[in-house]
């Protein structure tokens, strides 16, 4: 009774929403949400990429460091000696007069392009430049002598394109062909005294790579040290002061890339006859090419397990034209949508006596 | 019976459900619009349970996820950093691995790194360079066994610093860096790797089987680099 008086008793059916209501509405929700999808994919997108490629380069930062470091405290301990007829330093008998005071050294320092350098490689898997020399590095297979830190032992860095597979731990299912950095790091014992033959005492260095004969009491020389590094490219020159009246190339010393210190090079002004014969090139221009972890995943599902064709042949072959191959492979790295970066640095090697001698 | 009397001697005011909207100011004969009985608010409540319900798993599954990245990925920073440290200061750095109780389940739960500042002292004159670290909020652990032969081989001791100590029985596994960049692992390079899991996996999956999300961390024993590999 007292509800049917009420004003509201009319209304007790309420109002139900039409179908053009309900279109609208539904139409609104779906932009609504097809536009919040949108941005919350290209922000996951862009935070995914971000952190990868922080992580990535900082990978390649440290690697850069680690090359960077070592290369500046390359040595060649030259001494100087007697030369003879037989030409070397060792007379053939008492009688053998000395014909010449040279300068000479047991050990090595070389660069050159891998394919070369590293004896039945391949350009395409072990692409550009690699470097060899000796330092005071400390690497010892004995236990006990790892606080030695000068220990004088081989070392050298070259790039390489290849599977995980010999030192990826067994549970991960995922293999990864990439680009790395490689680390050839003979140990001390392998430096034993007029044991570096010249051009030989790293021809191990491509099948000395990690594999299953890995052990704790058997340790494979060359090493992984870097992921989806694309390119390695080392350039011996000297300093400014060290060139005849200031002026000149200051990449004479190897203007093909090419460095050997057991190789008689003259030029520059230069009036020693032994040229640049066991000696350090002063400075060394390290240039690396790193790539981003999603970049290097993209190139893998193109090309599998075959060495990617990214970069072009015949680059880095004449120091005169670097920028130009500089700007060839990062145009090909672009044309590729491979996010990359390029680490460069000049570095003054310490014992290099160019000018006293 | 009372309520009826009640209703029936009370004036007609609105029941409190139902809220005034009109305004008195206009004029207007008043509207009354009718709330939410409380069928309707019980379905409402019952649908947003069913959907916390449903989409609860998911969260947990992405949270958790969340804290392994950040734990594994610090953890890769700190010795990536401990091993340059080596490097640049010409001393070894030790980073220990804390085993500890926590909810009831014994796990690998943090680490800290230390510098070996005195070879020839006792204790290698262990300094901590900083504080102890854990991974995730006790979520996040150290999976054993074929998942993580680092922790197997580095050796194993009852911690000394009552500070690091999370309880009676803390005991951690230890690797060194060494100024040369290796390590003190006698491990081949494709055993020497630690895996971070969620805790719930410690328990879900068998002694060696990866979880469907993990963050493994390898060391290059000689070299002293770390690599990541997720699934």
């Amino acid at each position: 009774m007292l509800r049917s008086s009420s004003p509201l008793h009319f209304r007790r059916q309420p109002r139900a929403f039409t179908l053009v209501e309900l279109l609208v509405s539904m139409t609104v929700l779906a932009m609504i949400m097809v536009v919040s999808a949108q941005v919350i994919t290209e922000t996951q997108r862009t935070w995914t990429q971000g952190s990868a490629r922080a992580e990535q380069f900082r990978e390649a930062r440290v690697a850069f460091e680690a090359i960077t470091q070592n290369l500046r405290q390359a040595t060649l301990n030259p001494y100087t000696t007697y030369l003879y007829s037989n030409g070397t330093t060792v007379p053939s008998d008492k009688t053998d007069a000395p014909q010449s005071y040279v300068r000479k050294s047991e050990l090595q320092f070389i660069t050159g392009r891998s394919a070369t350098l590293l004896g039945g490689g391949d350009a395409s898997t072990t692409p550009l430049h690699s470097v060899f020399f000796q330092a005071a590095l400390g690497v010892s297979n004995r236990t006990g002598y790892d606080g030695m830190t000068n220990l004088l032992c081989g070392r050298g860095y070259f790039v390489s394109y290849g599977s995980d597979l010999g030192w990826r731990p067994p549970h991960v299912t995922i293999n990864r062909n990439r680009y790395r950095l490689m680390e050839y790091r003979p140990a001390s014992e392998k430096n034993s005294v007029y044991s570096v033959d010249s051009g030989l005492w790293f021809a191990d260095a491509l099948s000395q790579g990690v594999t299953a004969a890995d052990s704790g009491t058997y340790r494979a020389a060359t090493r992984p040290v870097a992921e989806n590094i694309m390119a390695l490219i080392i350039s011996p020159r000297v300093a400014k002061e060290n060139l005849a009246g200031g002026g000149g190339d200051p990449t004479w010393i190897a203007p093909n890339y090419e460095y050997d210190s057991t190789k008689v090079v003259v030029g520059g002004g230069n009036t020693d006859p032994q040229g640049t014969q066991h000696m350090l090139p002063p400075i060394v221009t390290v240039t690396l090419v790193a790539i981003d972890e999603a970049s290097a995943r993209k190139l893998e599902e193109t090309v599998g397990a075959n060495a990617p064709s990214v970069i072009p042949s015949n680059l880095f072959t004449n120091v005169a034209n670097f920028e130009n191959d500089l700007n060839s492979l990062e145009a090909s790295l672009v044309a590729n949508k491979l996010t990359y970066r390029v680490f460069s640095s000049a570095v003054a090697l310490r014992n290099a006596k160019w000018k006293n001698l | 019976m009372t309520s009826n009397t009640i209703q029936v001697a009370m004036p007609p005011v609105p029941r409190a459900q139902e809220v005034f909207v009109g305004s008195a100011a206009s004029g207007r004969r008043r509207a009354w619009r009718q709330g939410f009985t409380l069928v309707e608010m019980l379905v409402v409540v019952a649908i947003i349970g069913m959907l916390l319900f449903i989409a609860t798993p998911s969260i947990l599954g992405t949270m958790e996820a969340s804290q392994l990245t950040n734990s594994g990925t610090s953890l890769s920073f700190k010795l990536s950093l401990a091993q340059q440290m080596a490097v640049s200061r010409k001393k070894p750095v030790e980073v220990r691995f804390y085993t500890y109780t926590y909810n009831g389940v014994s796990a690998v739960r943090g680490y800290q790194l230390f510098l070996q500042s005195d070879p020839n002292a006792a204790n290698f004159g262990l300094k901590a360079i900083e504080g102890p670290e854990y991974f995730g909020d006790g979520s996040v652990v150290g999976l054993t066994g074929t998942l993580s032969p680092l922790l197997q081989g580095a050796g194993t001791n009852a911690t000394e610093e009552p500070w690091a100590s999370k309880g009676a029985g803390t005991t951690y596994h230890r690797v060194v860096f060494y100024p040369d960049g290796s390590t003190n692992l006698n491990l081949s390079l494709a055993q020497a790797f630690l895996t971070l899991g969620g805790e719930r996996t410690l328990t879900e999956a068998g002694a060696g089987v990866a979880p469907p999300n993990y963050f493994t961390i390898q060391i290059d024993p000689v070299t002293g680099r770390t690599r990541t590999y997720r699934p």
